[in-house]
C-alpha cells in the first residue's frame, strides 16, 4: 500500500520562517506597487487574477516547497493592506498554491533525477516545451479553482471566471516565470547565506504525479465546468413549454430544488471540493523512492 | 497511522466540502438591512454613468424617485450588491464604487462579468448587480423622458405623458 506523506517537506519548519516572511513581503510589495503605479501609469489590467499571480511559479521554482506558506501569508497581507480580506482571500490562496505546487510537481516528474529543481534544470534538462505544458496544466487547475471560488463566494459564475483566469494565469506565468525565478534564486541564495540558513532551499517536491490523470481532471474540470455553468443557467430560464411542445417533458424531471436554484450552488461547491481534493492527491503521488521501505 | 491515498482523499474531500459549504451558506445568509445611503446613491449614479449617456445631474432625481418606490426586499438586494461592489472597488482602485470614474466603473463591472451574465435576483454578485443595479437603473431611466430624449423618444412606454404630448404644440 502506498504511503502518502502529504505533509513531508511541506510543513513550515523554524528555519523556513525568514523565507516565508520574504515571500509574504514580496506579495505585499507587488500589490502596493501595482496600486501606486496604477495611479501614475496605465498598467495592463487582468480581469480575474491580480499581478501577484505571476509570483507562485517563480517563487516555488527558486526556493522550493519551504517557501510555500509564504504565498497564503502574502495574500493575507496584501488583502489586509487593501481592505479586501475575506473569503476571496482563501480562494486566491488555494489557486496560487495550486498553480505553484502543480507546476513544480509536474516539472519534477519530467526530471526526477535532478538533485533539485532550478531554472538551469528547466532550461537544460526539461526543456521549454515541457515547461509550458506543466504551466498550462497547472493554470487549468488553478483557473478551475478560481471559477469554483467565484461560485463559492457568490461573486462570479464559473463560466465567466474560469476561462479568463486560465488565459491570464498562463499569460503571466509562461513568459515571466523563468526570468523571475532566476532573479529569486540569486536573491534566495544571498539571503539564506546572510542568515546562515541553507537547509530550507535544499527541500524538494517529492510528488511524482501521473501526467495523464492530472491533465484529464484539470482540463476536464475547466471545460465541463464552463459548459455546465452556462448550461444549467440556460436550462433554468427556458420555459417548461419549450420542452412539453417537443415531447421532452422527461427533461423537466431534472428541475429539482436540490439540483437547480439554491441547490445548484451547494452541488457545485461539493463537486468542486471533490475535484480539488482529487487533484491534490494526484499531485502528491508518492515517488518510486518513497515506496522503497526504509531500513 | 499510515496515510493512504484513500484516507488522504477522504480527509481532503471532507474538509474542503465542509469548509466550502460553510462559507457558501454563511455568505448566502449575509443580508444588509437599512435604507440606501448617500454613498449607495452615488453607486447607482456610477452605474447610470456606465450604462446610459445622460448627464449625472439629470438622472439623479429620476433614480432617487425610483428607489423611493422600491419595496424593502428590493432595497436590501440593491444595498447588498452595492456593498459587495464597494469591497471589490476598494481592492482594485482604493475607493468606494460611488467614487469611481465612468471608465473605472465600466472596468470593474466588466471584470465581474456583469456584461456577460443573465440577471438573477439571487445569484452571484455579477448576476445580482445586473438585476438590482444595471437593469433597475435602465428601467428607471428608459421609462422617463430624461432617459429616452437622448435617443429621440420624448414620450417613452410606461411614462404617463400622453395627455401633455397630445395637447401640446407639435
Amino acid at each position: 500500500m502506498r504511503n502518502y506523506e502529504l505533509g513531508r517537506g511541506l510543513l513550515p519548519g523554524r528555519d523556513s520562517l525568514p523565507l516565508i516572511a520574504a515571500v509574504g513581503g514580496l506579495y505585499l510589495l507587488v500589490t502596493l506597487g501595482e496600486r501606486v503605479l496604477s495611479g501614475v501609469v496605465s498598467i495592463p489590467a487582468f480581469s480575474v487574477v491580480e499581478l501577484t499571480a505571476a509570483l507562485p511559479v517563480p517563487v516555488l521554482l527558486a526556493a522550493g516547497p519551504a517557501a510555500m506558506w509564504g504565498i497564503p501569508l502574502g495574500l493575507v497581507l496584501s488583502d489586509a493592506a487593501t481592505s479586501s480580506l475575506g473569503p476571496g482571500t482563501l480562494v486566491s490562496a488555494s489557486a496560487h498554491l495550486y498553480l505553484g505546487y502543480a507546476t513544480c510537481s509536474l516539472l519534477r516528474r519530467f526530471d526526477g533525477d535532478a538533485p533539485r529543481l532550478s531554472v538551469s534544470v528547466v532550461r537544460e534538462r526539461i526543456g521549454l516545451g515541457r515547461f509550458v505544458l506543466a504551466v498550462a496544466l497547472a493554470a487549468a487547475g488553478a483557473a478551475a479553482v478560481f471559477g469554483w471560488g467565484g461560485e463559492l463566494t457568490h461573486r462570479t459564475p464559473f463560466f465567466v471566471a474560469a476561462p479568463v483566469a486560465f488565459a491570464e494565469l498562463a499569460l503571466l506565468s509562461v513568459p515571466f516565470a523563468l526570468p523571475l525565478a532566476g532573479l529569486f534564486e540569486r536573491a534566495a541564495s544571498a539571503g539564506t547565506s546572510a542568515f546562515g540558513v541553507t537547509a530550507p532551499l535544499r527541500r524538494q517536491f517529492d510528488g511524482r504525479p501521473d501526467l495523464r490523470r492530472v491533465a484529464g481532471v484539470s482540463v476536464g474540470w475547466l471545460a465541463v465546468g464552463t459548459v455546465a455553468s452556462v448550461g444549467y443557467r440556460t436550462f433554468e430560464k427556458v420555459p417548461a413549454g419549450a420542452f412539453t411542445s417537443r415531447d421532452l417533458e422527461f427533461v423537466l424531471l431534472l428541475r429539482q430544488p436540490a439540483l437547480f436554484g439554491p441547490g445548484a450552488g451547494r452541488l457545485q461547491v461539493l463537486l468542486g471540493a471533490v475535484l480539488l481534493s482529487v487533484l491534490v492527491v494526484l499531485l502528491a503521488e508518492p515517488s518510486e523512492r518513497a515506496e522503497v521501505p526504509a531500513r | 497511522m499510515r496515510l493512504t491515498r484513500r484516507r488522504a482523499l477522504l480527509g481532503l474531500v471532507g474538509a474542503s466540502s465542509a469548509g466550502g459549504l460553510g462559507v457558501h451558506e454563511l455568505l448566502d445568509r449575509t443580508t444588509t438591512d437599512g435604507p440606501l445611503s448617500d454613498a449607495g446613491m452615488d453607486g447607482l449614479l456610477t452605474v447610470a454613468d456606465v450604462v446610459h449617456p445622460a448627464a449625472r445631474e439629470d438622472v439623479e432625481p429620476v433614480i432617487s424617485a425610483y428607489v423611493g418606490r422600491l419595496n424593502q426586499d428590493r432595497i436590501r438586494g440593491v444595498v447588498r450588491a452595492l456593498s459587495e461592489l464597494d469591497s471589490r472597488s476598494r481592492r482594485h482602485f482604493g475607493s468606494s464604487f460611488g467614487g469611481l470614474s465612468r471608465a473605472q466603473g465600466e472596468r470593474l463591472l466588466a471584470t465581474l462579468g456583469v456584461n456577460r451574465v443573465q440577471s438573477r435576483p439571487e445569484g452571484t454578485l455579477a448576476e445580482r448587480a445586473r438585476y438590482h443595479l444595471v437593469n433597475s437603473v435602465l428601467y428607471a431611466l428608459l421609462t422617463r423622458p430624461v432617459g429616452t430624449e437622448p435617443f429621440g423618444i420624448g414620450n417613452p412606454i410606461g411614462f404617463p405623458g400622453g395627455f401633455a404630448s397630445h395637447t401640446g404644440e407639435p
